[in-house]
C-alpha cells in the first residue's frame, strides 16, 4: 500500500491527501499516516508550515495569522522507490 | 468490556484469599498519548526513576497492588514503531526481547488511530501479549471521530479498552483486561499483518537461513521480517551471529529484494486500514463536510482557476471602492495643505531645505503614506483568505492547472512558498536534491506576483486608471499568472525538460474567520509598512528629490534626468520617457520608491498626482510602465536570497536577465497592443 501511494504521487496525478485517498481506496486519515511514514523513510521531505503552529496558544488571537501550508516533497530515493 | 469506563479505586476491591502472581507490565505507545497519566495513576508515590542501562534515556517503573495483586509496571520510551530508527526504539524492544513482561499495555489516541495502530502492528509480532487501551475518547467525540472498541476487539482479536486516562476512567479495566490475558483467562487470538504474496518466498530463505543461528531470545520469525524490512541495527548485528557463508547469502537475499522494505511496511497500513474501517468512523459533518463540497469546486483545475481569478478581482474591488476615496482625501486633504503649511513656515529657510522637505519628504514619503487605508482594507482581505484557509488552496489550483499544460509539479514551491514572500520560496528550494530541478523552482520563484508586488499595484494602479482600478489591477495579476505559466512551458521546453517534481499537499479545514485575528494581521503589515516609509522610503525620497533638483534648474537638467535619458530608447519601445524609466528603477531597494519618485518627478505639476499622472500619461504607457514593474528585476531580499541559493553569481545574474528581459518584451508587447487599440498617443 505504501509503494501504491509513492507510485501515485509520482505520477502527479493527485497533489493532496484527499485525491490520494481516493486513487488507492484508503481513509484519508490513512494516507496521511502513511505520508509521514513515507517521510520518516526520507522518501518525502516537508516543506511549509504543518498542523497548527498556535494550537493551544494563549495569545494566538493577539499576533496575527499563522499560514498553515503544509506540503510534501518527493524526495530523488522518493522517485527510485517509486519506479523500482 | 464496559462501555462505560469506571474510575481506579485500589482499595474499593478486597483482596482475594490466595495472591496471584506479581505481574510486570510494559506500557508502550507513541508519544502524547497519555502514557505518563497512566504510569502515574497506577504508581503513584512508588514510581522509581532512573536511567535504562548505559543509556541517557528516562526509565520509570514503579509497582501497584491493586485487588490485592501486585504489578509492576516500565513505562517504555514513546515510540512511533520497533524499528532501530532512535534510541527509545531500541529500548523499548530490548526491553520486551530480554526482560519478557508479561504483558504489554499499549495505549493509542482515539482521534489517531491510524498512525497509532502501526505500533501494535509491530508489538504483534513480538513473543508478548498485548492490550490496547484507547485513550481520549472523548477528544476524539468532540472531533467527530466515532469509535467502537467492540468491533475494533473482534477485528484485532485481543482486548480493547476505551479511556479517558485523564479522568481516571478506563484504567481499572485496563488493569484487569491485562491481568487476564497474562493470566490465560481471555481468549488471545491477534489478527497480525501478512507479508505480501511476492515476498514471502524470501521471507521463508530468510527464515531458514537464520533460524539455528539466531541469538537467544530472538524470534526467528521476527528476525527474519526486520532483516527484509532493513533494520538497520539488525542487519548490522548479523554479523556477529550469522555465519559468514549464510551471511553472504541474506545479504544477497536482501539485495534482489530491496522493495520489500516498502512492502512490508505497506502490509502493516493495510492490516490497519481493515482493522479500523468497521471500526472507526469520521462521519463528514461541519467544517470537513463543507470543506469537502467546496473542495470539489475550488480545487478542481478549471472551476477553481476561474474562481481563485473571482476572488483575485474581488479583493481589488473592494480595495479600491472602501479605501480608494479615503486614500484621495488623505493626498488632497492633508498632504497638500501640510505641503503649504511647511512651505510657509520655511519661508525664510535656504531654498534647498524647503525643497527637500516639501518636494523630496512629502512629495514623496507624504504620498506614499496616503495609501495607508489602500494599504490596511488589502491587507484585511488577505487576510480573511488566509484565515478561511483559502489561500493554501491558491497555490494548489494554479499548480493543477499548469500540470495540465505538461508543467508536472515544477510550479508547485514556488506557488506554494511564494504566493506571500518570495524570499521563502527561494529559501525553500533546497529541499529538492536535483539541481537542475531546483535552479527552475528559483527562476520561477520572483514570476509568483508575492504580496507586496500586490501591494505595489494597489498603489500605482489608481494613480494612472482612477476610473476603473480594480479591472486594471485584476488584468495585471491575470497577465502575470498568464507570463509565470508561459516562462514555466519555455523554461520546461528548453532548459530543464527531463526534471520532474512531485508533491503531496495536506488541505487545512475551512474554518470561520476571526475577525480579530485579521485585524491584527492587517494593522501588523501597515506597522511593518509604516516603519519602511519613515526609514527606507523617507531617504529614498530625499536621494531622488537631490537628483532630480541638481544640477540645473528644471527637472528636465537634472542628474536623474542626464541618467534616465541614456536609458530614454529601450523605454521609448514601451512608450516610457526617462521619467517613468527612473521611477521603475527606483523600485529596487524597495518597490513603494516607484511611487515616491513618481510624487517627486511629477508632483511639481498638480495638486493630485493622480491628477497629473491620469492627464499626462496616455494609456498604453502606464499599462507597459505597470507591466514593467509588475515584471520588474525582484526586490533586494530575493536577489540576495538567489545568491545564497544558487552559490553563483552568475545564475543570480540568469534569474535577473530573465526578469528584467521579460519585463521589457511584456511591457513593449502590452505598449503596442494598446497604441494598436487606439489608447496610444504621444507622452505628454
Amino acid at each position: 500500500m505504501l509503494k501504491r501511494l509513492l507510485k501515485t504521487i509520482e505520477s502527479g496525478q493527485a497533489g493532496n491527501t484527499a485525491e490520494l485517498a481516493e486513487m488507492i481506496g484508503a481513509s484519508p486519515a490513512l494516507v496521511e499516516a502513511m505520508v509521514i511514514e513515507l517521510e520518516q523513510r526520507g522518501l518525502l521531505q516537508r516543506v511549509g508550515e504543518c498542523g497548527d503552529p498556535c494550537a493551544g496558544c494563549p495569545v494566538e488571537s493577539l499576533c496575527g495569522i499563522a499560514p498553515r501550508r503544509c506540503a510534501w516533497m518527493l524526495t530523488a530515493e522518493g522517485r527510485r522507490r517509486a519506479e523500482q | 468490556m464496559n462501555a462505560n469506563p469506571r474510575t481506579l479505586k485500589s482499595s474499593a476491591t478486597p483482596p482475594k484469599p490466595a495472591e496471584a502472581r506479581r505481574l510486570v507490565i510494559g506500557l508502550a505507545g507513541q508519544p502524547n498519548v497519555g502514557k505518563s497519566t497512566v504510569f502515574s495513576i497506577l504508581t503513584g508515590l512508588t514510581a522509581e526513576v532512573g536511567n535504562w542501562p548505559g543509556r541517557t534515556v528516562e526509565r520509570r517503573e514503579g509497582s501497584a497492588r491493586i485487588g490485592g495483586r501486585l504489578f509492576h509496571v516500565v513505562d517504555l520510551p514513546g515510540t512511533y514503531s520497533m524499528t532501530s530508527n532512535s534510541e527509545e526504539e531500541r529500548i523499548a524492544r530490548d526491553f520486551i526481547l530480554k526482560e519478557r513482561p508479561d504483558v504489554i499495555v499499549m495505549l493509542a489516541d482515539a482521534a489517531a488511530l491510524e498512525r497509532n495502530l502501526y505500533l501494535l502492528a509491530e508489538l504483534l509480532l513480538l513473543p508478548i501479549p498485548v492490550v490496547l487501551g484507547v485513550n481520549m475518547v472523548d477528544v476524539a467525540r468532540r472531533e467527530g471521530v466515532e469509535f467502537d472498541a467492540h468491533v475494533l476487539e473482534a477485528a484485532l482479536g485481543l482486548p480493547v479498552v476505551p479511556m479517558v486516562a485523564s479522568r481516571n476512567e478506563g484504567v481499572a479495566e485496563l488493569l484487569a483486561a491485562a491481568a487476564d490475558v497474562a493470566d490465560g483467562n481471555t481468549a488471545y487470538a491477534p489478527d497480525r499483518p501478512e507479508i505480501a504474496p511476492a515476498h514471502q518466498q524470501v521471507y521463508e530463505q530468510l527464515h531458514a537461513l537464520i533460524e539455528s543461528s539466531v541469538p537467544a531470545g530472538v524470534p526467528a520469525d521476527w528476525a527474519a521480517l526486520k532483516l527484509l524490512e532493513g533494520d538497520r541495527e539488525l542487519t548490522e548485528r548479523a554479523n556477529d551471529w550469522l555465519p559468514p557463508a549464510d551471511l553472504a547469502r541474506a545479504q544477497e537475499l536482501l539485495h534482489e529484494h530491496e522493495d520489500a522494505v516498502l512492502d512490508v511496511a505497506g502490509a502493516r497500513y493495510e492490516w490497519i486500514g481493515r482493522m479500523v474501517r468497521a471500526a472507526v468512523r469520521r462521519p463528514r459533518l461541519g467544517q470537513v463536510s463543507f470543506t469537502d463540497r467546496f473542495d470539489r469546486i475550488a480545487t478542481h483545475p478549471g472551476w477553481g482557476l476561474a474562481f481563485l481569478l473571482g476572488v483575485f478581482g474581488l479583493v481589488f474591488w473592494l480595495t479600491f471602492s472602501v479605501a480608494g476615496p479615503v486614500q484621495g482625501w488623505l493626498e488632497e486633504g492633508v498632504i497638500t495643505p501640510l505641503s503649504a503649511m511647511v512651505s510657509a513656515a520655511l519661508a525664510g529657510a535656504p531654498a534647498w531645505l524647503s525643497g527637500m522637505l516639501v518636494d523630496g519628504m512629502l512629495a514623496g514619503a507624504g504620498v506614499v503614506v496616503t495609501f495607508v487605508p489602500i494599504l490596511f482594507v488589502f491587507f484585511l482581505a488577505l487576510g480573511l483568505l488566509e484565515d478561511t484557509g483559502y489561500q493554501s488552496r491558491m497555490a494548489y489550483v494554479m499548480d493543477r492547472f499548469m500540470h495540465r499544460l505538461g508543467l508536472h509539479g515544477k510550479s508547485f514551491l514556488p506557488l506554494f512558498l511564494g504566493f506571500g514572500c518570495n524570499v521563502p520560496a527561494v529559501m525553500g528550494s533546497r529541499v529538492i536534491e536535483s539541481r537542475p530541478a531546483r535552479l527552475l523552482t528559483i527562476m520561477l520563484t520572483p514570476f509568483v506576483p508575492c504580496s507586496a508586488r500586490l501591494v505595489v499595484l494597489a498603489f500605482l494602479v489608481p494613480l494612472f486608471f482612477p476610473a476603473f482600478p480594480a479591472l486594471v489591477a485584476w488584468g495585471l495579476v491575470v497577465g502575470n499568472l498568464v507570463v509565470l505559466v508561459l516562462i514555466g512551458l519555455l523554461l520546461d521546453r528548453f532548459a530543464f525538460r527531463r526534471e520532474r517534481l512531485a508533491f503531496v499537499m495536506e488541505m487545512p479545514l475551512y474554518h470561520v474567520p476571526n475577525p480579530r485575528t485579521i485585524l491584527v494581521f492587517a494593522l501588523t503589515n501597515v506597522w511593518t509598512f509604516l516603519k519602511r516609509a519613515a526609514t527606507i522610503i523617507v531617504i529614498a525620497s530625499m536621494i531622488i528629490w537631490v537628483l532630480v533638483s541638481y544640477p540645473g534648474e528644471h527637472v528636465n537638467d537634472s542628474y536623474l534626468a542626464m541618467f534616465g535619458k541614456m536609458l530614454e530608447p529601450v523605454g521609448g519601445l514601451m512608450g516610457l520617457d526617462w521619467r517613468l524609466v527612473v521611477a521603475t528603477l527606483s523600485g529596487f531597494v524597495a518597490k513603494e520608491n516607484s511611487i515616491a519618485a513618481l510624487g517627486i518627478i511629477f508632483g511639481a505639476e498638480a495638486d493630485s498626482l493622480g491628477g497629473t499622472l491620469s492627464a499626462l500619461i496616455a494609456p498604453a504607457s502606464a499599462l507597459a510602465f505597470l507591466v514593467l514593474n509588475m515584471l520588474f528585476v525582484p526586490c533586494v531580499a530575493t536577489v540576495a536570497a538567489i545568491r545564497q541559493e544558487t552559490e553563483s553569481w552568475g545564475w543570480t545574474a540568469v534569474s535577473a536577465a530573465l526578469m528584467l528581459s521579460s519585463a521589457v518584451i511584456f511591457a513593449t508587447l502590452v505598449y503596442q497592443a494598446a497604441v494598436l487599440l487606439g489608447l496610444g498617443g504621444a507622452l505628454a
